[in-house]
């Protein structure tokens, strides 16, 4: 059981600050919901978590401080991130994405996995030759997913799911990851600004406003919060 | 009739190389979206390296492989060193090829001072004989260098479909933030790219050498025209479409300048250069290539 | 330097150079004028590389179109040598627009493909009409004895003459010819500069810098994209092609040497060095170029390709902004500093200082 502790992160983009001061929880298969709007900083926190930009603070994966590491080598900890527009390779074929997101394992593994993914993603086997670029915005989500998979990481990122996805595709995401979680034990953070459905598969949340994190609790007691269901489930 | 099939056979000398060459222009522009206007003076540059190794007893196709080796080194430094430092594929473009324009020179001028400004003797390797096709004498060297080019179209279909590396390139040209995020080794793939690219433009310098039984300053630079030619006419992005570009231009030159007067060899070029409009009107993205690349 | 403080150095330097022919020697006064026709021909190239934002490795092609196009019309047509010009800048803006089209309507690194065939060309089509063009020898401006066809030269008479005697100081100005070409040099010089001045800071330079930076917003902002890039490589060619008028004036020969890919890169080197997103840069930049030549012994002249490969990525890695932008670097350093230490703390935000910022070099570092 993988845990991660995030401890005052502070990341942005040259000048502009964008964190300040971050922390959040996160253990074994749970899956974490980290709930904001547009320019929040929901992105910038899974970038500074899986190490695409510089930090100041802590990010530790089973206690050990990997702030600052290179993406590979939180790749190799287990850490799967899926980037914001899903970041298909959208000219190759669905089964060579999957064999690129299974660039770190043996080929043998690859195999393997890349059958148990097609087996439960059943559209992504009937496109398996077909290129990503060509499938719909839901198709290449859950390629993303099934990609990030690949690695058999025990935490996955996920990057607003949802976004540019119609509500009944959207749906059809997010039960397929709470499907996915309940029978690996990987734990989720995933950042969202469709609080409604990210709530339903959330077993904690937190509310990231101007790059703090304002409130936290269950998802139960997030949903029943009337200043959060104002503000992100649209009530 | 025996006339024709020697121009056709002559221009598809011609064509080889620059399909070869544009080969690696599209190697280099795949994987980072990128044009080395020092392809040719590296390729040039490398058929001395070859030279020297031939001139101190080497055999022929051992210091051909030598070449080739170091042109992988330079060009994998070439990335390492420049290329990342003025921001890579996510660079200014216009200063990337303005310093590959400043490598073009610093390599032309420098293997004049290196090697001499006159050419060097270089050995045909496929020998100087004549085989005899339709009435026509076809040079067994045509011959030979299609050999070897259909070897290469060959192999790197092969790397670039079958093996781990050539899925690496293909993902870090799709997608340079994802491949990192899934574990590719962007920059080294990049560097391999790079180094990949100008060792097969060291073999084509080494064959345009031994087809002139010379190495010579100047000996790439109408070659590196026709080859961006090719590259126009096939898509940039198109392995294949670099291979049929460079064959089509090598034979429309050769065709165009023997029957058609007007133009003769003294505008040998001028061919060329005229597909090239008509396809950037026509057809911008290139016979096999994907539109994305025309708007890019 | 405030906009006054600027127009003041500028007219004292006018002053300095406009009297410098009365003092020095005629061979200095030619470098001089080879200085003028080099960074006009530059100029051309950095209205395309600094404003549009791409790259013509083909300027020296127009700077050969031009010469040639004066040659031939002077010696073989009579025309005079102010027509001669205006044929040479009109004809070269129209070859511009013809080869800009397929290449513009593209972006991407497609100019400089097709420009870099356009550059290798020029010298093979001048062979290939060595008729009228002397072939691979070139001609004189001024006819060798005995040559031309009797009967023609009858019937041109006078204009012929006129034409044969060359680029002359007219007797009025009691100027030596070179002194006399070096001010109609300056002239034409300080109209293509203010030429370019003006189209940079009118609506449609401005809307050029726009399609530079950000394509899409340009578009959207309703400028017609392509059209300005086409009419822009247009009136560059015709800049360029001024600067051969100048050549061909200044050398009284043309050759299909002196036009090769060597020269293309050569104005690109002053260009890039100079500044190509200022005005002034080109100026600069071909100083550099012609003294750096003149000043490397002729024995050691082949290292100069060497040299100015090394200057072009040494500019590109330390000062994308050429020397000019290096200036307007040092100047608002020092600015920065001196306002900072007579309002220690209080000074206005550095974004604040200057009200009319330079135009961004999109060879500036990110």
């Amino acid at each position: 059981m993988i845990t991660l502790e995030v401890r005052d992160l502070v990341a942005g983009y040259g000048p502009v600050r964008v964190l300040e001061g971050v922390s959040l929880d996160l253990t074994g298969g749970e899956v974490v919901v980290v709930l904001g709007a547009n320019g929040a900083g929901k992105t910038t926190l899974l970038r500074a978590i899986s190490g695409m930009i510089p930090v100041q603070g802590a990010v530790r994966l089973d206690g050990v401080d990997v702030a600052g590491r290179r993406p590979e080598a939180l790749l190799r900890k287990g850490v799967a991130h899926v980037p914001q527009g899903r970041g298909t390779f959208n000219d190759l074929t669905v089964e060579e994405n999957l064999r690129v997101g299974g660039f770190t394992r043996t080929s043998a593994e690859v195999a393997e996995d890349t059958e148990r993914w097609l087996d439960l993603f059943p559209r992504l086997r009937e496109r398996r030759d077909q290129r990503a670029g060509s499938m719909s915005g839901g198709e290449q989500q859950m390629l993303a997913i099934a990609r990030a998979l690949m690695s058999r990481p025990s935490l996955l990122l996920l990057d607003e799911p949802s976004l540019g996805l119609a509500p009944l595709v959207t749906a059809d995401v997010f039960s397929s990851i709470h499907s996915v979680v309940g029978e690996l034990g990987t734990g989720v953070l995933v950042v969202e600004q469709n609080a409604n459905l990210a709530l339903g598969i959330a077993d904690r949340g937190y509310v990231l406003e101007t790059g703090s994190i304002v409130s936290s609790g269950t998802a139960a007691e997030l949903s029943a919060d009337d200043s959060i269901r104002r503000a992100y489930l649209g009530v | 009739m025996q006339l024709f099939v020697q121009r056709v056979f002559d221009g598809l000398q011609a064509g080889v190389i620059y399909a070869i060459l544009a080969l690696a222009i599209v190697v280099i522009f795949r994987a980072s979206g990128l044009l080395n206007f020092a392809q040719g003076e590296l390729a040039m540059f490398t058929t001395f390296i070859a030279w020297t190794f031939l001139d101190a007893g080497v055999p022929w196709w051992a210091a051909t492989i030598l070449a080739a080796v170091v042109g992988f080194g330079i060009g994998a430094l070439l990335y390492r060193l420049l290329i990342v430092r003025l921001g890579g594929p996510a660079g200014n473009p216009l200063a990337i090829v303005i310093v590959t324009i400043g490598l073009f020179l610093i390599l032309n001028d420098g293997a004049g001072i290196i090697w001499g400004a006159n050419p060097a003797k270089v050995p045909r390797v496929f020998g100087d004989g004549r085989v005899e096709v339709l009435g026509a004498g076809i040079s067994v060297q045509v011959l030979g260098l299609l050999g070897v080019l259909a070897l290469l179209v060959i192999g790197f279909g092969l790397l670039f479909q079958r093996t781990k590396l050539g899925l690496a390139l293909r993902a870090v040209t799709s997608n340079q933030e994802s491949a990192g995020l899934a574990g590719v080794k962007v920059m080294t793939t990049l560097m391999i790219g790079w180094g990949l690219a100008s060792a097969i433009g060291a073999l084509a310098g080494t064959f345009t050498a031994s087809q002139n039984a010379s190495v010579d300053t100047n000996m790439m630079q109408v070659a590196l025209i026709y080859a961006f030619a090719a590259a126009t006419l096939g898509g940039f992005d198109s392995p294949l479409g670099a291979v049929v570009g460079g064959l089509i231009i090598g034979l429309v030159s050769e065709l165009v300048v023997g029957y058609v007067d007007v133009i003769g060899p003294d505008l040998r070029l001028l061919p060329g250069f005229v597909l090239v409009l008509v396809v950037l009107l026509v057809r911008p993205q290139g016979l096999f290539g994907s539109a994305q690349v025309a708007r890019a | 330097m405030s906009p006054r403080l600027r127009w003041a150095v500028f007219g004292v330097l006018l002053v300095v150079v406009a009297a410098l022919p009365q003092f020095v020697a005629d061979t200095f006064v030619n470098r001089m004028s080879e200085i003028l026709w080099v960074a006009v021909a530059a100029l051309g190239l950095a209205l395309v590389t600094g404003y549009n934002g791409q790259i013509s490795l083909g300027h020296g092609a127009f700077v050969g179109f031009g010469a040639y196009t004066t040659m031939i019309l002077t010696v073989d047509y009579g025309v005079p040598f102010a027509l001669a010009g205006l044929a040479a800048v009109v004809g070269a803006f129209v070859v511009g627009v013809a080869v800009g089209l397929p290449a513009l309507r593209i972006t991407g690194v497609y100019l400089a493909l097709v420009t870099l065939g356009l550059a290798v060309l020029f010298p093979q089509l001048v062979v290939r009409l060595g008729d009228i063009t002397g072939g691979t020898v070139g001609r004189q401006l001024l006819p060798r004895p005995g040559y031309g066809d009797a009967a023609l030269l009858e019937e041109l008479g006078q204009r012929r003459f006129l034409a044969q005697a060359g680029f002359r100081a007219p007797a009025w100005t009691g100027l030596a010819d070179d002194q006399w070409r070096f001010y109609v040099f300056g002239v034409l010089a300080l109209v293509a500069f203010l030429l370019v001045r003006n189209l940079t800071r009118s609506r449609v330079g401005r809307s050029l810098v726009a399609i530079r930076d950000n394509e899409t917003a340009a578009e959207v902002a309703g400028v017609r994209v392509d059209r300005a890039k086409v009419i822009t490589f247009g009136v560059s060619a015709g800049i360029a092609s001024l600067g051969g008028w100048m050549f061909a004036v200044l050398n009284n020969a043309v050759s299909p040497t002196s036009f090769t890919i060597t020269l293309s890169i050569t104005l690109l080197v002053a260009a890039v060095l100079g500044g190509a997103a200022s005005i002034v840069g080109p100026l600069v930049g071909a100083s550099i170029v012609v003294l750096l030549r003149e000043v490397i012994p002729a024995e050691q002249q082949r290292f100069s390709q060497v040299v100015f490969g090394v200057v072009l990525i040494l500019v590109m890695l330390v000062a994308p902004g050429g020397i000019v932008g290096l200036y307007r670097r040092g100047e608002a350093a020092l600015r920065r500093r001196w306002l900072a230490s007579r309002s220690p703390g209080t000074g206005p935000d550095d974004s604040t200082l200057d009200p009319t910022p330079d135009v961004p070099t999109p060879l500036q570092e990110a």
